[in-house]
């Protein structure tokens, strides 16, 4: 699997990866669109409320012009009822207290010397300096009305009001030789309705006259004194409407009879920026928000289907490492698919481990039955062989040692059938081989000795039957038989040295020995003739029963001998039982 | 996993950090702005200018001065009260030069920027000064008043000025004298300081010219200064005798003006003051602006001729 260029990568990260890029995505798109889309419609907001700012406050100071002109109308009107100016200036003084928005009604002659005067009660002063509601050009050229801009009305002793000046030319003379008849209106309304539009956050609007003459601005302090700069020529050179410069949304607005012009000066960067801004932040701080909830839900995600894939994938390996000792139980998963594989996961663990027990008890029963049959079975050379020897020592009249042989034979079989058990003691065993070894000495007439050497206390300790037999027999057979002088075989059963719970039986020769190859074919040959136990069933044999690191060991050197060593546990009578 | 929780957590301090920005720029700056008075038309000028950029620049602004003119206890009090309401940045007029020092010192070691309008403090944690080039003007005053005299006849100028511990007075006074020494047929006949209102100004001003029949230049430094010098020449009847130059304006003094009691008026801008207060603030609040060099507004010579010149009017003028 792990083929160095194939990238692979895991669950979890795959899931995390695709959901962050998605929402990424999802939340970038919204963002772009929303901000175009929005910002447009702010900017048009801004365009609208700015326009209907200054159109209000154009229709508001229509509605001053109107309403001024229709007073001095009025005025006018009932001046022809008066012959005298005092009566005149008296009935009039009433209007101008009770009418705040007239500061003081005057009529001049020709050269501008007052004749009539009807203020707010001020003391007239005895010289005026310069009377700055009195304009002599401005009240001839005019049409019908004369329109003096925003100026301080000086005449009254101790009072300086803000003043326009609203005149008109009498034509045939009530009274005296009064010429022109000039309203001043207080300007302080007005000035207060424009400081008040606000447009936008700090957007504001002021008046200039036609020429772009600035007739009231709300900081006009500070513009003349020249810390800020209303370029106010420029603007007027623009039509009526929005006109939208740079960051500046400049709206302007006529009045009805062309006096003056209402501009209107906004931010965009205030009325759309700043807002959009606003929920640009917005949006990111929902993004962060929509991230944090993802990253929730992956956790939550990993928790209930990655983990549990992972835990099934590590239990898997564990599986296929340790087959034998290995336990699973499924776990309850929220995941109903999962929880399906775990399932289905630890049922078929289990029943592999089942059917692998299965065929290793099938296994091992096979050989048991197979070794059981060879255990049966009498080599038919060797039987045929001591009978041979028997009847030539009856022949011979050698009762005695044909008895002996006889014996050693009964003795042989009983073991070998002993009951039909398979384990044994290693003091059986050892009968087993010495009668073997009797039959084979008076065979092969004393071509070889052999000798015991059995620890004490390991005698009692069990072993499979016919363990020995079959190494002496091919000690015999491999080692001696070929040999001139005479051979020896030692039997030792010792204690291991290297673990407390083994024991070592040895078949030592000092025949013609083995080179490594013929060692290993020992092993791994069966027997020739197919009858009879060999070397390989022996090992087998004790494997099977007690596992790989039991069984047969052959160590041997050509001319010098060969000894095999049987490695099997210490098994009391209770544990022999048991097995 | 751990990258998750890593991850997670710097999620969570950039919405920490989103939500703070967010918060402050929402919450409005407040500027207290402390004058001298709030009765004289020069103060409610710069209380026009100051609403005037606070409703601009979007910020909170309160306007308050004690009654009287010389109370820089209540003024420190007010200092005080401002810091503990949670001002962000303080205008104010000193009445003191010495003894509000230490109010302003403790205000900005609570990290509120003080700034100094019209009138300075003795204390440099003031990031600014905005007001009149107190100097200049009474240079300019001084050029007024010697104007008009030919070099053979003595200038005897009589001086009438305020609480001496106001700077700005100090500062006019100054420059007035300065100048005055550079004029070789003038000289500063007399000099007296008296509590700033009109009584004690009407009153100082007619026992000086009683005291100094020679004086033919009186000089106020303040708006009730030149009242004062405007009232005493009124009541001793000295219009053609004796000339009169007074600061600021209101509707009496421009009267005397015109009926010829004062001659000069010279004029400062309080609305500009108050408006550039506020604007300068909220730059430094907002650290677009650190402490820089002086913001000095007009001056304005205002005489009989040219009281009704239109820009003249603008600035003398107020509309309400």
């Amino acid at each position: 699997m792990k083929n160095g260029r194939r990238v692979t990568i895991s669950l979890s990260a795959l899931s995390i990866i695709s959901i962050t890029a998605a929402a990424v995505t999802a939340m970038s798109v919204c963002l772009a669109v929303f901000t175009t889309v929005y910002s447009r419609a702010l900017l048009r907001d801004a365009s609208v409320s700015s326009e209907q700012n200054v159109q209000q406050t154009a229709l508001a100071m229509d509605n001053y012009l109107y309403s001024m002109k229709n007073q001095l109308e009025q005025i006018v009107l009932t001046m022809d009822n008066y012959t005298e100016a005092d009566s005149f200036a008296e009935d009039i003084s009433v209007i101008t207290r009770t009418q705040s928005d007239i500061y003081a009604v005057m009529i001049y002659d020709a050269q501008g010397n007052i004749i009539s005067c009807s203020g707010s009660g001020a003391k007239l002063k005895s010289t005026v300096h310069r009377n700055l509601s009195f304009d002599i050009e401005a009240f001839e050229s005019a049409e019908d009305f004369a329109f003096l801009s925003p100026h301080v009305q000086n005449l009254f002793e101790g009072e300086y009001p803000w003043v326009v000046t609203l005149a008109s030319r009498i034509e045939t003379p009530a009274f005296g030789n009064a010429k022109y008849i000039a309203i001043d209106f207080r300007f302080s309304e007005i000035a207060r309705y424009i400081d008040n539009v606000g447009i936008g956050r700090h957007g504001y609007c002021y008046v200039t006259d036609k020429n772009g003459e600035i007739v009231y601005h709300p900081q006009q302090q500070v513009i003349f004194s020249g810390l800020k700069e209303e370029n106010s020529m420029a603007v007027n050179r623009l039509e009526d409407g929005v006109h939208i410069e740079k960051n500046i949304i400049y709206t302007l607005d006529t009045t009805y009879d062309d006096l003056w012009r209402v501009v209107g000066i906004s931010y965009t960067d205030e009325l759309a920026v700043e807002r959009r801004t606003q929920i640009i932040t917005s949006l990111i701080i929902a993004f962060f928000c929509c991230a944090l909830i993802a990253f929730g839900v992956l956790a939550v995600y990993s928790k209930i289907v990655n983990a549990p894939v992972l835990s099934l994938m590590k239990a898997m390996k564990r599986f296929e490492k340790h087959t034998d000792n290995f336990t699973y139980s499924g776990g309850t998963e929220t995941v109903k698919e999962i929880q399906v594989l775990s399932d289905s996961f630890a049922h078929m663990s289990v029943t592999i481990q089942n059917l692998v027990e299965k065929v290793h008890k099938e296994e091992k029963e096979l050989r048991k039955t197979e070794l059981k049959a060879l255990q049966a079975q009498i080599n038919p050379h060797f039987l045929y062989n001591t009978l041979d020897s028997i009847q030539w020592m009856c022949e011979q009249g050698k009762n005695e040692e044909a008895t002996k042989m006889v014996g050693a034979l009964a003795k042989l079989f009983r073991i070998s059938i002993s009951k039909g058990r398979e384990l044994i003691t290693i003091k059986e065993e050892l009968q087993h081989a010495e009668n073997y070894l009797i039959i084979q000495s008076f065979r092969y007439r004393n071509q070889f000795s052999y000798s015991f050497d059995v620890d004490e206390g390991l005698e009692n300790y069990y072993c499979n039957k016919i363990t020995v037999q079959p190494l002496i027999e091919n000690a015999i057979y491999h080692g001696l038989d070929r040999m001139v002088d005479k051979g020896e075989i030692k039997i030792t059963v010792k204690q291991a040295e290297d673990c407390e719970s083994d024991i070592l039986i040895t078949v030592s020769d000092n025949g013609v020995g083995m080179t490594k190859e013929q060692c290993e074919r020992v092993l791994s040959k069966e027997r020739s003739d197919s009858s009879g136990i060999g070397v390989k069933n022996v090992n087998d044999r004790l494997k099977i029963y007690f596992g790989e690191k039991y069984g047969l060991s052959i160590e041997s050197e050509l001319d010098v001998g060969t000894s095999v060593t049987v490695r099997i546990p210490k098994l009391d009578k209770e544990a022999a039982n048991a097995l | 996993m751990r990258y998750k929780r890593i991850t997670a957590l710097l999620l969570n301090l950039v919405m920490t950090a989103l939500m703070c920005s967010c918060g402050n720029a929402d919450s409005k700056r407040y500027i207290a702005v402390i004058v001298k008075s709030v009765n004289s038309d020069f103060f409610v000028n710069m209380q026009k200018g100051v609403e005037s950029a606070a409703t601009e620049y979007n910020v909170t602004v309160t306007f308050e001065g004690p009654e009287n003119e010389e109370d820089y206890v209540t003024q420190n009090l007010m200092i005080d009260a401002a810091v503990k309401n949670g001002a962000d940045a303080i205008l104010l007029s000193a009445i003191n030069y010495e003894k509000s020092a230490e109010a302003v010192n403790s205000a900005a070691r609570k990290g509120v920027k003080v700034i100094a309008i019209d009138s300075a403090v003795n204390s440099q944690s003031v990031s600014l000064f905005i007001g009149t080039d107190n100097k200049e003007a009474g240079r300019t005053a001084a050029k007024a008043a010697c104007e008009g005299f030919s070099e053979m006849t003595d200038i005897n100028i009589g001086v009438l000025n305020y609480f001496e511990s106001t700077e700005n007075g100090i500062q006019r006074e100054e420059g007035f004298r300065e100048y005055v020494d550079s004029v070789s047929n003038a000289k500063i006949a007399a000099s007296v300081n008296v509590d700033s209102n009109i009584e004690s100004a009407t009153a100082g001003a007619v026992k000086m010219l009683m005291e100094n029949p020679q004086i033919n230049v009186l000089v106020g430094f303040n708006e009730w200064m030149s009242l004062g010098v405007g009232y005493a020449i009124e009541q001793l009847g000295a219009a053609d005798t004796v000339k009169g130059v007074g600061f600021d304006a209101n509707v009496v003094s421009v009267g005397m003006l015109e009926t010829g009691e004062m001659d000069t008026l010279l004029v400062q801008n309080p609305f500009a003051i108050g408006y550039l207060g506020v604007q300068k603030a909220s730059e430094i609040i907002s650290g677009d602006l650190t402490d820089s060099d002086p913001i000095y507004t007009s001056v304005t010579e205002v005489t009989r001729d040219n009281i009704y010149d239109s820009d003249i009017q603008k600035i003398l003028f107020s509309f309400s």
